[in-house]
């Protein structure tokens, strides 16, 4: 399939006080138009920083230390700041996690969605407001008009993240990141975000690179997952793939360990122990210490990447023919 | 799959060890050790920290190294250029500026350390006061902070000076008599901070008293901040001494305070430069030297800047 | 069931927020909390939940209303010694790991404070031992007593916070979103942490969340909140299988499930617009702005909180035609 944004082997370290974080330790994501991929992952997994890496938005004590990052074809690994600058709101755009801060508050609404247009179209300023209020009416607001010359402030925090989409889709880009875009909003709300979502997904064709921490939200949205861990992506999959048919042991648990509505009294699988500091990371793999399953090869030699279907892999050692000897056949 | 080099018998269950799953693997480092820690790792900081000892030990020594004293007069030596005898040469009346400067700096930083240190006592306790009973409290004692600050300083000082004899004394109590608005607004903001904080929350539930949660939470969490505007007050309580006897409303001669000596020398900068270059060197060092200090221990005991 | 712990009756907290206007915080709540249960109390931000919880631990003092603690009034000032034995019996969780805990206090100190406040005995081998105690039941070890809060991951930080609670032996937690801030695998840890401690102890607990999935896991009966009135109060069961409320059937419907197939073929009941400022209230019914079902009788009266069915309570204008017959 042509891919649209490939990310092959990327490695980004953070200088910070107490040593080098290795953030991002070997991602590969492929994302094909009009595609919605989920990177799941637990806080420090890396994920947040991926997307950043692709998007030149780290912060300035981070940088890219290997790896190679493909947007429709054209190596941007190395792009700067200023040339990104072509590429970040017109065609590759980011929702970020917190809509009271992603939004400049001393700026009315209207004029921040065609500040976007401004720097990446040759709008005139009456083209450009007409294109803002569409936008607005797109991403279900209430009169559009009216909310144009409205402040942030004015507006709740649902219909403050629909503002930031709608400043996200303002040149129709090709791809849109979404950093837990729903995290901060209520439940119900967050089924608003959601459909919204979908229904630009269905009627523009962009491809969404979501980022989030919740399986609900996953389940509901996407179609592809890639789950994050240590830094690495552990296992990845088909939606259908990965919430049915999953092999690692850390999708494993995290898909028991979400309390299940439909069930009662079951005991929650633990995940036990705390995620791996990344400045001194383990040799092995980055889940072998947290492992039901854990042999004693996971700690010392990092597992190789098994294919399981044409779309479905994972890195773990249980997938060697060897670890099946051991088990006796015990797989689940 | 790649098999490599690895070998069969690393395919066995390894034994879990629970104690090694909640371990923590960084180094057991205080607060204070991991401010100090940082802070030894900022040149600027510790240049600061070195230079400003330096300067103490010369303040209180230096004028013992010479022979001369700051005050004793010499009328055949009158304005001599820096020598081997008079190291920082000497002054119309023919005092040793060597003496006089080292004398000044003492008498500047006794000025400021003591200003700050009133500061520091009426700041923090009228801020914490204040937001600590909240209410109608705060908002008079609040109000007469506004009043305060609403007149200007400087009528103070030369109120003060015209009816008290110009002492360092005088000086002192100038200083302060404004000095710690800003100490207790920053005490007052932070604590007013902490109240709401779910630790201090916490406490309540626990039953703890009001005393032990300003001596167990209050103060420990608002030392930092206290400490780090102390380092910005003592340069601008130098500074201000200087302003007041360089318009001469402060110290009188014979004695010598970096002010004064800048005074005078600058009626000479024709003639006779080093007299005013030495001591606004000295005081030009003491400020920079506190302000680097002062942003570095900011940036090093900021608990937000720790990850 | 078992004898009435706490006997929330009329309770409102209200708050002067400037320009004389009030802010509803909680507003005219009753309930009963049963001795060894569980009540969930969820809601979105802003419904008051938190300050209802608060209230009920004397964080703040009731603006009107009583709560009864065991048949004795809490909700008034009480003498300091009263205060002290009564009061600690119960405590609270938190829902901020990184704000609970003291950041220049070493664990050791954190979980003691509570046996500071009342015994001064300076017995400091039996106080260390008590702490260490604590440490096990929570499933951390003697090495973290002597660290600081922030060498500690999110999850470590709330068992800490959970180990002070226990510290002066409550017999009720009310646990403010003690999860929300964190991961799914460590929410997990914390869960069953919080039902363990309840069987080993006889703990009662008001277990106060956003996320209606993980209340159900672990209450027995759950209260749903919204703009400052407890709108339904079932058992968790009940209010799963027959939602009353419209809001609660919202609620219920918006939880994403952790299944794509669920998730494809389910029919949302999809809420209109965002919840109201509370500090300008819709007249009649608070959710009748939003409520798909509303009709004019709910904007002009307000639906009293009843029992529809033994044990289950609503506010809602839909079932007073039921009533009538």
């Amino acid at each position: 399939m042509n891919q649209l944004l490939e990310v092959d082997n990327l490695k980004i370290n953070l200088e910070t006080q107490s040593g080098t974080v290795q953030a991002v330790r070997g991602v590969s994501l492929k994302l094909a138009p009009k595609q919605i991929l989920a990177v799941v992952g637990e806080s420090g997994s890396g994920k947040s920083m991926t997307v950043k890496g692709i998007l030149k938005l780290l912060p300035k004590t981070g940088g890219i230390v290997g790896g190679k990052i493909l947007f429709e074809g054209k190596d941007i690994t190395d792009y700067s700041v200023k040339q990104m600058r072509s590429i970040n709101g017109s065609e590759m755009s980011m929702i970020f996690q917190d809509p009271m801060t992603s939004l400049n508050p001393t700026m009315t609404i209207g004029k921040q969605i065609s500040e976007v247009l401004r720097e990446h179209t040759k709008m005139n300023a009456k083209q450009r407001r007409a294109r803002a209020v569409e936008l607005l009416n797109l991403v279900g607001i209430s009169y559009p008009e009216k909310r144009y010359s409205q402040y942030p402030h004015q507006l709740s925090g649902g219909m403050r993240q629909r503002v930031v989409i709608a400043i996200a889709l303002a040149c129709n880009p090709k791809v849109l990141i979404a950093d837990e875009p729903t995290t901060a909003l209520d439940v119900t709300i967050q089924a608003q975000i959601l459909d919204l979502m979908r229904s630009l997904q269905e009627k523009f064709g962009t491809a969404i690179i979501l980022i989030t921490h919740n399986l609900g939200v996953v389940a509901n949205i996407a179609q592809n997952v890639s789950v994050m861990y240590g830094g690495m992506i552990v296992e990845s999959g088909t939606v259908e793939e990965i919430f049915y048919d999953a092999k690692h042991p850390y999708t494993l648990g995290l898909l028991a360990s979400i309390p299940n509505v439909d069930e009662k009294d079951k005991e929650l699988n633990i995940i036990p122990g705390t995620p791996p500091d990344l400045i001194d990371p383990p040799k092995g793999c980055p889940f072998s210490s947290r492992c039901p399953r854990a042999m004693e090869v996971c700690h010392q030699y990092a597992p190789e990447k098994t294919m399981v279907s044409g779309t479905h892999w994972l890195s773990c050692w249980l997938m060697d023919p060897r670890a099946d000897k051991q088990h006796g056949g015990d797989r689940a | 799959m790649q098999s490599g080099p690895i070998s069969d018998e690393l395919f066995r269950p390894s034994v879990k060890n629970k104690e090694e799953l909640e371990h923590i693997s960084r180094p057991n480092l205080t607060a204070f050790q991991d401010g100090w820690l940082r802070l030894s790792k900022n040149k600027g900081s510790v240049c600061s920290l070195i230079l400003l000892i330096l300067l103490v030990i010369l303040a209180l020594a230096g004028p013992h190294l010479t022979q001369f004293t700051y005050y004793g007069t010499d009328y055949n030596a009158t304005y001599q250029a820096p020598s081997m005898l008079h190291w920082f040469g000497t002054d119309k009346f023919g005092r040793d500026q060597w003496a006089r400067v080292w004398y000044g700096t003492r008498i500047s930083l006794l000025i400021a350390v003591v200003a700050a240190a009133l500061d520091l006592i009426v700041g923090v306790s009228y801020g914490a006061v204040s937001a600590l009973f909240g209410g109608k409290v705060d908002a008079v004692m609040q109000r007469f902070i506004e009043i305060l600050v609403g007149i200007p300083n400087l009528i103070f000082v030369i109120l003060l000076m015209m009816l008290m004899p110009a002492s360092v004394w005088t000086l002192i109590l100038a200083m302060s008599i404004s000095g710690w608005v800003n100490m207790a607004r920053l005490v007052r903001a932070e604590i007013l901070k902490l109240k709401n904080q779910e630790f201090v929350l916490a406490a309540r539930v626990l039953g703890t008293s009001d005393r032990d949660i300003i001596r167990k939470h209050m103060i420990p969490n608002t030392i930092g901040v206290i400490v780090i505007n102390t380092m910005f007050t003592i340069p601008s309580a130098i500074f201000t001494e200087a302003f007041l006897s360089f318009i001469g409303i402060g110290l009188q001669e014979p004695k010598a305070s970096l002010g004064v000596l800048i005074n005078s020398g600058f009626q000479v900068i024709n003639s006779h430069v080093y007299l005013l270059l030495i001591p606004a060197a000295v005081i030009v060092l003491i400020m920079v030297c506190f302000s680097i200090l002062g942003d570095g221990m900011r940036d090093a005991f900021d608990p937000r800047m720790r990850n | 069931m078992s004898e009435v712990m706490l006997e929330i009756s009329h309770l409102k907290k209200y708050f002067e927020v400037g320009n004389k206007q009030t802010l509803k915080a909680v507003d005219d709540v009753s309930f009963h909390i049963y001795q060894g249960e569980t009540l969930g109390l969820v809601g979105e931000s802003g419904c008051g939940k938190s300050t209802l919880g608060r209230t009920i631990v004397r964080l703040y003092r009731p603006t009107e209303g009583s709560i009864l603690y065991k048949g004795k009034e809490i909700g008034v000032s009480l003498p300091r010694k009263e205060e002290r034995e009564f009061c600690r019996k119960m405590q609270m969780i938190f829902q901020d790991p990184y704000s609970s805990l003291d950041p220049r206090m070493k664990v050791l100190d954190i979980i003691a404070e509570g046996i500071d406040a009342i015994e001064n005995t300076g017995n400091a081998e039996k106080r260390r031992e008590t702490v260490l105690h604590l440490l096990d039941l929570v499933g951390l070890q003697e090495e973290h007593a002597h660290r600081y809060p922030h060498e500690f991951s999110g999850g470590q930080r709330q068992r800490i916070g959970i180990a002070r609670a226990l510290a002066v032996h409550p017999e009720f937690i009310v646990a403010d979103e003690p999860i929300s801030a964190l991961d799914v695998s460590i929410q997990a840890q914390v869960i069953n942490l919080l039902r363990q401690l309840q069987k080993k102890l006889g703990l009662t607990y008001l277990f106060i969340a956003h996320d209606i999935s993980i209340v159900k896991y672990i209450s027995d009966r759950i209260g749903v909140m919204y703009l400052g009135k407890l709108v339904e109060l079932a058992p968790s069961d009940e209010i799963f299988r027959n939602p009353l409320h419209p809001y609660t059937k919202a609620l219920l419907s918006a939880i994403p499930r952790p299944d794509p197939k669920i998730e494809k073929q389910r029919e949302r009941i999809m809420l209109e617009g965002s919840v109201p400022n509370p500090v300008d209230l819709p007249k009649g019914c608070r959710f009748c702005t939003r409520c798909p079902l509303a009709t004019e009788a709910c904007s002009l009266s307000e639906p009293p909180f009843r029992e529809m069915e033994p044990g289950h309570w609503a506010a809602c204008h839909r079932y007073d035609s039921a009533e009538n017959k």
